[in-house]
């Protein structure tokens, strides 16, 4: 009698897991054909295996093993504001049937030259082997920690020569702004001759508006909520800040202005900035944040050439022109701009209507990834991480 | 490419063992027919993924050879049922 009720139960047992089997038979079915034969899946699959790739700055062995082999190649470019200097990461083979073209996407890696950095090859060889061709790019300003407005052109000129890349075209290419670079890929984006073919741009630790971030930097505090808050910028984008306006100045007041905030420099005596021109001197304040009550009285003593440039190097001039997706990143702790710059884009594109995407994180300093994370932040950054690399890659689908 | 076609044999090989487990195992193979069917999903996960380099490329391929070993390895199991359906 035991027995008997034994094998029962043993055979109910026995079918009850070749239902599980056949379950997981068809899970299995639905996530191999979902992943290979729907864009959003394939577009997904390429973010699983890239979002460990960028979180720990080493491509994943499955990447290796299923990815694509790269060829990395160096191309120069003419545009209005001199060369432009490319950094090709493509996979040696032409695109596949389906989707029968590649994504592109230019890097637009800031200011400095950081094409020998790791995360940034890292980077480019984790979207080549995921099937996209990444571009990097930087040009003779960028790479003297200067940002010119005339460098938009060069960003247009890149986007144009990447569109003719073999396998990739124009609708396919996409910009990812870091820091600086975010200001120009906006700029560009509004040129009449990539304009209406832009797949999307991203600005990660990217400014909205350069006046604004001077005031930041002249108060070292940035406004949240209405409410100013203790903030204290690194010396890289009071660097960047300071060749920039020198480029307004005659060369020698420049100079000073430049020198000024070079690496281990003192700050200037005050002799020294009697000597300067009244703009000139203003900048210094601004950019010294040795005078945060006379923020607003320093920015109006710009000079008109400091103000035009101002306004040029700001995307908030061109965002009512802005006609492709945008993906806004920044972390709350950035160093170099504050995260409300992004918060204040975020505002204006919801304003107009635009279309858009904005996510806040804790695990970056400024545009790389902290090292010691907890699983706790890397989970709840990493889901929104994901949600946009996925819309990323979704013209590479 | 060695790598990946090592991990198609890997994938074939789990499908066609869950295959078995599902008692997917077309009954006049006899004794031995566990061992069919997970050649059976060996080969169909290698035809699979060569087939998804060549319409999808490397990275989707391991995909493809996925849910064509599945189809497969069903299609192995039902084919018998449904002629001898068609036969009553």
């Amino acid at each position: 009698m035991a027995s008997k009720s034994e094998s029962r139960a043993r055979a109910r047992l026995a079918r009850a897991g070749r239902w599980l089997a056949r379950g997981v038979l068809a899970l299995l079915f639905l996530v191999g054909a979902y992943v290979s034969l729907v864009p959003q899946g394939r577009a997904a699959a390429r973010a699983t295996l890239l979002l460990p790739a960028l979180v720990t700055q080493t491509q994943p062995a499955a990447l290796v093993a299923s990815g694509e082999p790269v060829r990395h190649t160096q191309l120069v470019v003419s545009s209005r504001s001199g060369p432009v200097f490319l950094d090709v990461y493509a996979p040696t083979a032409g695109p596949p049937p389906a989707p029968g073209v590649r994504e592109a996407v230019i890097l637009i890696s800031g200011v400095g030259d950081n094409r020998a950095v790791p995360q940034l090859i890292n980077l480019s060889e984790s979207l080549a082997r995921a099937g996209l061709v990444a571009v990097q790019m930087t040009t003779p300003a960028l790479l003297s920690y200067t940002l010119l407005p005339a460098d938009a052109d060069a960003v247009v000129a890149a986007v144009m020569a990447t569109g003719n890349l073999p396998g990739v075209r124009p609708a396919r290419v996409g910009i990812l702004g870091f820091s600086a670079g975010g200001a120009l890929a906006c700029l560009a984006a509004t040129d009449p001759r990539i304009r209406d073919s832009l797949a999307f741009i991203t600005l990660f630790g990217s400014y909205y508006d350069a006046r604004s971030l001077l005031k930041d930097f002249g108060r070292r505090a940035l406004e949240e909520n209405g409410q100013l808050k203790p903030w204290h910028p690194q010396l890289v984008p009071i660097q960047v800040l300071a060749n920039t306006i020198a480029t307004t100045l005659p060369s020698d007041e420049g100079k000073v202005l430049s020198d000024a905030f070079a690496q281990g420099a003192p700050p200037l005596m005050p002799a020294q900035i009697a000597t300067l021109s009244p703009p000139a001197a203003a900048a210094y304040h601004l950019l010294a944040g040795d005078q945060p009550d006379r923020v607003d009285a320093n920015i109006a003593a710009l000079s008109p050439q400091m103000q035009t440039l101002l306004t040029a190097l700001s995307p908030s001039t061109v965002v009512g022109e802005l006609q492709t997706p945008i993906f806004l990143l920044h972390d709350r702790n950035d160093e170099f701009v504050p995260f409300t710059q992004s918060r204040a884009f975020d505002a204006s594109l919801t304003a107009l209507g635009k279309r858009h995407e904005f996510a806040e994180f804790g695990i970056f300093a400024h545009v790389e990834v902290k090292s010691g994370l907890g699983i706790g932040a890397l989970v709840d950054d990493g889901s929104r991480l994901f949600r946009i690399i996925v819309g990323l890659l979704a013209p590479a689908s | 490419m060695l790598v990946l076609a090592l991990g198609w044999v890997a994938v074939g090989l789990v499908v066609g063992a869950v295959a078995l487990a599902a008692g997917l195992r077309p009954p006049m193979w006899g004794a031995r027919g566990w061992l069919g069917v997970l050649g059976m999903g060996i080969g169909a996960a290698l035809v699979g993924g060569t087939l998804g380099t060549l319409l999808f490329g490397r990275f989707f391929s391991t995909a493809v050879a996925l849910w064509i070993a599945i189809v497969a390895v069903v299609a192995l199991a039902l084919a018998p049922r449904l002629a001898a359906l068609r036969q009553r």
